[in-house]
């Protein structure tokens, strides 16, 4: 296990080292000066120059190339004069919120995309099946955003049962709030869990038909075990690992979803940082928070690997 | 290519989801005659509801909702098609080379492929169009190149299953180039896979153009479904239908696109076929076993 | 009387319509007795063993007929009552052992957990019980712990066949036990076999195409084509005394280890397509004694012999030609 851990993180390493390399080129070759690419729009001209120096931008490529990564290694991702904070700052004052929207989200949907997807591979072809398949179809087929704003529209607007935005829970200088948070989470949680429910729905309900033509499945039939147990305890265990391989891949989706979902209901975290740095062209926040997010999901997907391996007892051995 | 159009003939939701998209492509087509005119033009009053002047209503500052709704599917239509056809095209060049050569470059080829599967898509592509801006052309090839991997990977696997049957021997034996090999031979043996992937790719492709012009991020010279909803936003409780019908078009697009794939996917696995049972009247002995 | 199969019939449902892939098939078997179910691949001998569990995939279904085990019939079984026989009174060796053990439990877990499901031991006793097989089929039995990925091709034949014998079962199904095996580990096997048989009565149905391991350790033969037997006897009756022209031509082109090397027959044409019920003998095409009737009607089973009989138009009135034997002559 830990020699397996190590190759895997070795794996990984030089994945971020060409994210941060992309970050660096992406800055240099966009229209314009590489200054105010890595200052922003909203920065005063001193700074600029200043910055200019600090970044040797006047020196060649590979001298520039150093700073930038020295400066990385040190925890510097650059100042925003839009927050007047440094980068890190910002984004980690936002981390919060969005891991707590994410995590429940899945928390949520995962079992639940589990259960579904078994109960139609359990009922194959059965009008079950195809309920749940089709109604999952659909909602694999609403845009994110789509589905937020109709939940506002139905349950903010209409109803008036949640707010849809407007949460005070994370704001300075006050406790944090539970149930204000709880509140203004409601919705933006639950447009989440509903966009990455049919992910796992589908992928469980697939592995788990291909698992039960495994001949493991047979043998399991052939020694009497009663059906709810050839089903629970190999094609459903066996299908999990597919599962767990399809959570790591559709966490980078899982966070493009979570950028949306914040978008639309004003959710104060990374997502919703990115949208404003965007139309405020705030390009240290917006180029740091695609690095931090990255690292976050490349990360993430090393824990799923990890899940993986307890999971599978082969893999040690591959 | 033909095992696709027959598997796609025996799956019904399938053929429904094609015949809606063969629907949407004739309403981009004939946009000029069912939509004459500037789509853009501001000539009405704002937030008119829909009726029988406005169809769809009017948006904010005077324009046609239909008009701007029916011109916009040529939109998502070009993003569908234009970056899964590159997409299609890198990942049939890439993961062919991969998988004929393999070693150092498939190496090469393979760890590239693995980084661009993990990174955050959209994070990437909204950094891309913040700095470079958002003219079509650009962004449609922008999506088509964080999309190609997948396809790499299934045509990688394909070439190398294909690689060393009888009848890419027998080209190679026969003095084929490499290339003529590749496009003569692998290539159409292994179009399938590909372009089953390709027609969720193209799904993959609209969604993100909406989600891009809905933060914003839309080129402001061409109407889109995902700008109107961008637009509508502010107007939820005042003017709904500004959301409503461009998510809803969305929606339908996205759906028989997926009908489409999913169907082309399931068809290429057998194991995922639905089950043919021997008739209960042929069946002899007891109650028929628990279905799994 | 163990076993007796009484026309058997077993279909499957394709996209295409029904394929009869097992039709009209009767046998018998008493206890301590083994059978070698012999023919070419594609006969239908391996569905005939897994429809004697009722263990048919999704598609297929026993269409009629009875297997009587002990006199109960396991075609109309209750499915609780069917559970419970599995596994302790009838067991099977599957041929893909390489993945018919789950691939993420340790084989002893696997093992012992079936002898639980029949047997009231406690886990400690069981995962001794699965030792003591284990190192019956010659398998240390410190390898419990392990799992079925760090067993080689022969070591998991062998972990599936202490699984299959674990419970003690009245009757085992063994379909290509020995195919994967070198000679030695064959040996072993077959040795085995012929111990479990003396000890505790173990009678064995053995589907092979391997007819030297056949006639080593087989009492009764049934010969398989195109779903159908079409001879089945004692196994010197059927190999020596043979009066099918598909079973003499099964022999002759099986060949010897021990013999000088000789033209093999080989039969022109291919097995049958089962789309339809046969009406006529399915082994028409091929047959060299073929006449008007083998093709306007199914044949009879004919008795020729005590317990040897023939599914053949022509049974009684041609003469198939001695040949040299391509196999070794029965044990004993």
């Amino acid at each position: 296990m830990p020699r397996y851990l190590f190759r895997r993180i070795a794996q990984i390493l030089p994945v971020i080292l060409a994210l941060v390399m992309f970050n660096f080129v992406l800055v240099h070759v966009a229209p314009g000066d590489p200054a105010t690419a890595l200052a922003g729009d909203s920065a005063p001209l001193e700074y600029i120059e200043e910055l200019r120096a600090s970044y040797g931008l006047n020196e060649p490529l590979h001298v520039q190339l150093g700073i930038y990564l020295q400066k990385l290694v040190q925890g510097n991702l650059g100042y925003s004069f839009a927050y007047r904070k440094p980068v890190l700052d910002v984004l980690l004052s936002r981390l919060f919120p969005t891991l707590l929207l994410v995590g429940v989200s899945q928390l949520i949907a995962i079992p639940l995309g589990i259960v579904l997807g078994a109960l139609a591979a359990r009922h194959r072809n059965s009008w079950l099946d195809t309920s749940i398949s089709a109604s999952m179809l659909a909602l694999y087929s609403i845009p994110v955003f789509w589905l937020g704003l109709v939940f506002i529209l139905f349950f903010a607007v209409q109803l008036q049962w949640l707010p849809s935005s407007g949460m005070m829970g994370f704001s300075y200088g006050r406790p944090p709030d539970p149930f204000d948070i709880a509140r203004h989470l409601a919705l933006p949680l639950s447009v989440l869990a509903l966009h990455t429910l049919p992910i796992y729905a589908r992928i469980t309900r697939e592995s788990v038909i291909e698992a039960a033509q495994d001949d493991s499945i047979t043998t399991a039939r052939a020694i009497g075990y009663p059906e709810a147990v050839v089903f629970r305890r190999f094609a459903l265990r066996n299908a999990l690992l597919p599962v767990t391989t399809v959570a790591g891949l559709s966490l980078s989706s899982l966070f493009a979803g979570a950028l949306l979902v914040e978008t639309v209901f004003a959710w104060p975290g990374m997502g919703r940082l990115m949208y404003d740095a965007v139309s405020q062209r705030d390009f240290p926040v917006l180029m740091g928070g695609f690095l931090f997010t990255s690292v976050m999901v490349v990360v993430g997907s090393l824990i799923t690997d990890i899940v993986y391996v307890y999971l599978d007892p082969r893999v040690v051995y591959k | 290519m033909n095992d696709l159009v027959r598997a796609l003939r025996q799956n019904r939701l399938g053929v429904a989801g094609l015949l809606l998209v063969a629907t949407i492509f004739l309403v981009a087509l004939s946009a000029p005659l069912i939509a004459p005119g500037d789509p853009f033009r501001m000539d009405w009053t704002p937030f008119l509801p829909p009726g029988s002047d406005h169809l769809l209503g009017t948006d904010n500052i005077g324009r046609d909702v239909y008009a701007l709704m029916v011109h916009g599917t040529k939109v998502s239509l070009l993003f569908a098609f234009g970056a899964a056809g590159v997409s299609l095209l890198m990942g049939m060049l890439l993961g062919g080379i991969a998988g004929y050569y393999g070693g150092l470059i498939d190496d090469l080829i393979s760890r590239l492929s693995d980084a661009f599967l993990i990174i955050p898509r959209l994070f990437l592509i909204i950094v891309i169009v913040a700095l470079f801006g958002s003219q079509l052309w650009m962004v449609v090839l922008v999506i088509g190149v964080t999309l190609w991997p997948a396809n790499a990977r299934i045509m990688r696997a394909q070439v190398m299953s294909l690689r060393e049957r009888g009848f890419v021997q027998a080209a190679r034996v026969a003095g084929g180039s490499d290339a003529a090999i590749i496009f003569g031979q692998i290539t159409p043996n292994s179009l399938g896979p590909v372009l089953a992937n390709s027609v969720l790719q193209m799904a993959y492709a609209v969604l993100t153009e909406a989600s891009l012009a809905f933060l914003g991020l839309g080129d402001p010279n061409v109407p889109s479904w995902g700008q109107i909803l961008y637009s509508g936003q502010n107007y939820l409780s005042s003017a709904p239908w500004l959301m409503i019908f461009p998510g809803l078009a969305l929606a339908v697009l996205l759906l028989s696109l997926h009908l489409v794939g999913t169907a082309l996917v399931e068809s290429l696995n057998p194991k995922l076929r639905p089950v043919r049972r021997v008739p209960l009247s042929a069946r002899a002995g007891a109650a028929p076993r628990m279905e799994v | 009387m163990l076993l007796d199969v009484e026309n058997l019939s077993v279909a499957f449902a394709t996209d295409t319509g029904l394929l009869h892939a097992v039709n009209g098939v009767s046998l018998q078997l008493e206890a301590g007795q083994s059978l070698g179910l012999v023919g070419e691949s594609g006969c239908g001998k391996s569905t005939l063993g897994f429809a004697l569990m009722r263990l048919l995939a999704e598609n297929g279904s026993i269409t009629g007929g009875a297997v009587r085990l002990s006199g109960e019939d396991i075609v109309r079984m209750s499915e609780e009552r069917l559970r419970a026989i599995r596994w302790d009174k009838i067991a099977m060796v599957f041929q893909n052992a390489m993945s018919a053990l789950s691939p993420v439990a340790r084989i002893g877990d696997q093992i012992a957990n079936a002898m639980r499901l029949h047997k009231p031991v406690s886990r400690e006793r069981a995962l001794e019980l699965a030792g003591d097989t284990f190192e019956r089929v010659g398998v240390s039995r410190t390898r419990l712990q392990q799992y079925p990925h760090e067993f080689s091709g022969g070591m998991k034949q062998r972990a599936m066949l202490a699984l299959g014998l674990v419970c003690g079962p009245q009757l085992l199904i063994a379909d290509e036990p020995t195919t994967a095996l070198d000679v030695v580990a064959q040996r072993q096997v077959l040795d085995l076999f012929r111990d479990l048989r003396r000890e505790r009565g173990l009678a064995l149905i053995m589907i092979s195409h391997d007819i030297s391991a056949v006639s080593e350790i087989c009492d009764k033969v049934a010969v398989m084509y195109g779903g159908e037997i079409m001879e089945f006897g004692p196994l010197r009756e059927v190999f020596f005394n043979y009066r099918h022209p598909y079973t003499w031509a099964l022999i002759n082109s099986f060949p010897s280890l021990h013999q000088p090397l000789r033209e093999l027959v080989a039969l022109p044409g291919s097995p049958p397509a089962l789309a339809e019920p046969p009406t006529a003998c399915p082994f028409v095409s091929r047959c060299p004694h073929a006449i008007g009737i083998c093709s306007a009607q199914r044949p009879p089973v004919v008795e020729v012999g005590a317990g040897h009989s023939v599914r053949c138009h022509r049974a009684d009135d041609i003469a198939l030609a001695p040949v040299d034997r391509g196999f070794d002559g029965p044990a004993g």
